[in-house]
């Protein structure tokens, strides 16, 4: 921590985390594998395997992992795209009740939905080509029956105002803009319901870096002017240092380690971590060859047929005789801080040293 | 030149600048459409030496890919290179243009695939999905060695084990689409290295994989490079990759070359405020945080709408009026290897006088 205290951001103080306002417990997603004419069901994808999390009030709470590891199942679970097969998805309302979304109906739902948005990933696939920009900025108010005509179209003005385009751009086809722009229709779109939990499911991953700060600062300013809370799926972990509050990290379904930002990166608690973290490449080349970079041996592994004992063991490099029979649970490690791994007290690991202090980077 | 002494003996790369391998001059390739001329590549110098890693640099639609595809002679109708050189020196004494060669005899058949390798982004699209991945890395061995089919075998064998690929001898057998998408991206470089290129040219090959195997692929990009002495051009849009491998970088804006030299000086001392922006939008891990990162304004123009003047100058925070939407900026040379093309490093009276005087 101690590393942290010249930024000023840090100085000024983090505000101390909100009311949760989701809880994930013990959510299970698996989807059927099936074989044969007849489809029978032999085994399951466990794509999400026992997950619990708190989500809090005004919070960017970001989930990172390899592709596989259910990240993005988890987000789409939590609006009900996918069903659950075990567990609880506790939405806390503005009113202080609590509503167990796993276990509602399509048509139970209809409210939450508007209150949890989502923004997807490829901003090219996700925009109807067909439809001008005041359909589908539009379509949610229309469909919840909440304006249209004229003061439609002045509210999805007043969106495109939000998000940095021209109003004028209404009566447009979604080829007319560039990802960037794409990327802020879909973010317009997710906020026309005044969302209070928005699932942003890599939501920058598909732009340019010229242009991936546009999305990344409007979503800041957003979430500041409409105290939203983000759950923020990706794998980019530069970007998720920048934008998050929390990160959880997932491995083959489950949650390997969840703390806020600062120490997760500084002292991560889990060899994935680690792993993870040694991986992303370091934007300066005087930093080349500064640190040995842990090399993840193999492939992750099969959600299908996952290793016994702690999912990682086969990769890990700290990996112990009991770590291939027993599994660990995720625990909390220090206040604050979750993980699942048997020796996460004996370990050191290395995290991302700050490189702001002792290496000159000049950007301008 | 003074300044070519010193910047050699500051970089020890820098050094070796004589043992050229490929020169690019000029290079411009056109695609004629029916609504117009796209200028894709538009006059590209650059130069790899031997055993070196250049990244090339730039954002989708800045000519990288096509610059590479034009160096084997990759690019489709209605695409044609209308001018510039890419010599190509394989052994010392033995010198070939490529630009000369034509895109189907025999001259460039000899060299793509054989002394000039390239990996693509995506494998799966590269790799025939009903040939398994091990007949087709002996395919491209007996085609261009006259190895006989368990030579071939053998060989390739050997090269999916060297890549990493666990079980090799199995695996000779699998289909693509029985490996993960790092697996496959080890047996693309498998089958690039199957006749001991001199030039591996690296398209993306890394953004469509997580940060742990795109690691994992760059480490073994650099051993092999270690133990043949193969160059490697390397093309992205990742600066993180670049600070990781590169020796010298090319910054490519809009089919020109914005800026290139070597790799410290393009991300300590930037002179193009093209890289300098790029530079300054990327969120860096352990630096500065929950402060805005800053992005370049716009977006890089359609093709068939090239700003007049420097192709930069409507994103750009230096634009000076009247002169970067007038002048096409000449390339300046600062040292040796080290060239820019913005006016802000152009003597304009010289330029205006010497135009004058043509």
């Amino acid at each position: 921590m101690t590393t942290r205290d010249a930024d000023p951001a840090a100085a000024a103080g983090r505000p101390a985390l909100g009311e949760p306002i989701l809880e994930v417990k013990g959510l299970k997603v698996h989807f059927p594998i099936t074989k044969g004419f007849l489809r029978r069901t032999v085994g399951y994808v466990k794509a999400v395997d026992d997950v619990s999390l708190k989500v809090h009030e005004g919070e960017t709470l970001a989930v990172v992992g390899e592709s596989g590891c259910g990240k993005t199942t988890l987000g789409r679970a939590i609006l009900r795209v996918y069903d659950a097969a075990s567990g609880q998805i506790l939405y806390h309302r503005r009113d202080r009740t609590t509503v167990d979304l796993a276990g509602l109906n399509n048509q139970a739902l209809k409210p939450y939905r508007r209150e949890i948005r989502m923004i997807f990933q490829d901003p090219h696939a996700s925009l109807n080509p067909r439809l001008p920009v005041l359909e589908i900025v539009g379509e949610p108010l229309k469909v919840n029956g909440i304006l249209e005509g004229k003061a439609l179209e002045a509210r999805v003005c007043e969106l495109l105002e939000k998000v940095g385009l021209r109003p004028e751009y209404l009566r447009r086809y979604p080829h007319a803009f560039s990802g960037g722009e794409r990327q802020r229709l879909g973010i317009a779109r997710a906020l026309s319901l005044n969302p209070r939990l928005v699932i942003a499911d890599e939501a920058v991953s598909a732009l340019d870096v010229s242009v991936q700060a546009q999305p990344i600062n409007l979503l800041q300013d957003l979430q500041e002017d409409f105290e939203l809370t983000y759950v923020f799926v990706a794998h980019d972990l530069s970007v998720v240092e920048h934008m998050a509050d929390r990160v959880a990290v997932m491995y083959v379904g489950k949650i390997v380690e969840i703390a806020d930002t600062e120490r997760l990166f500084a002292t991560p608690l889990h060899p994935y971590t680690e792993a993870l973290l040694s991986a992303v490449p370091k934007p300066d080349p005087r930093l080349r060859g500064s640190r040995a970079r842990i090399r993840l041996g193999g492939e992750i592994a099969d959600p299908a047929q996952p290793p016994s004992g702690c999912y990682f063991h086969p990769r890990c490099r700290y990996a112990q005789d009991r770590c291939a029979s027993e599994t660990p649970r995720l625990r909390e490690a220090a206040p604050g801080r979750e993980v699942a791994c048997h020796f996460a007290e004996e370990l050191e690991l290395e995290g991302v040293r700050r490189a702001g202090a002792d290496t000159t980077l000049t950007t301008n | 030149m003074p300044d070519a002494v010193e910047a050699s003996a500051a970089r020890p790369h820098a050094a070796r600048t004589r043992d050229v391998l490929l020169e690019v001059r000029g290079l411009t390739t056109h695609f004629f459409t029916d609504e117009g001329v796209v200028r894709a590549v538009d006059g590209v110098d650059f130069s790899i030496v031997r055993g070196s890693t250049l990244c090339v640099v730039g954002e989708s639609g800045s000519g990288k890919s096509i610059t590479a595809r034009s160096i084997l002679q990759l690019i489709d109708a209605p695409g044609r290179i209308v001018a510039g050189s890419i010599v190509f020196h394989p052994t010392p004494t033995r010198t070939v243009d490529i630009t000369r060669l034509g895109s189907r005899g025999p001259g460039i058949r000899a060299i793509r695939g054989r002394e000039i390798a390239m990996i693509f982004q995506e494998p799966m699209s590269s790799l025939s999905p009903v040939h398994s991945i091990g007949d087709q890395i002996a395919e491209a061995i007996s085609l261009h060695t006259g190895a006989s089919r368990r030579a071939a075998r053998a060989r390739s064998i050997e090269l999916l084990q060297r890549v990493g690929i666990p079980k090799a001898e199995a695996r000779f057998d699998a289909y693509p689409f029985q490996l993960s998408g790092g697996m496959r991206q080890r047996a693309m470089i498998a089958m690039a290295l199957s006749c001991g290129p001199k030039l591996l040219i690296a398209d993306e090959p890394t953004t469509a994989l997580d940060v742990t195997t795109q690691a994992n692929i760059i480490d073994l990009i650099r051993d092999i490079q270690r133990e043949t002495g193969m160059a490697v051009m390397f093309i992205t849009h990742a600066l993180g990759v670049v600070a990781e491998v590169a020796d010298d970088v090319v910054v490519m804006y809009l089919g020109t070359v914005a800026e290139r030299g070597d790799v410290d000086a393009i991300f300590h001392d930037p002179q193009h405020p093209y890289t300098q922006a790029l530079l300054r939008s990327i969120p860096k891990l352990g630096l500065e945080r929950r402060r805005r990162l800053a992005s370049i304004r716009g977006m890089v123009p359609h093709p068939f709408d090239r700003p007049h003047g420097c192709p930069f100058h409507p994103r750009c925070d230096e634009f000076m009026v009247g002169v970067c939407d007038q002048v096409v900026p000449p390339v300046e040379t600062l040292a040796a290897g080290r060239e820019v093309r913005c006016l802000l490093h152009t003597d304009l009276d010289a330029l205006r006088r010497r135009e004058v005087s043509e």
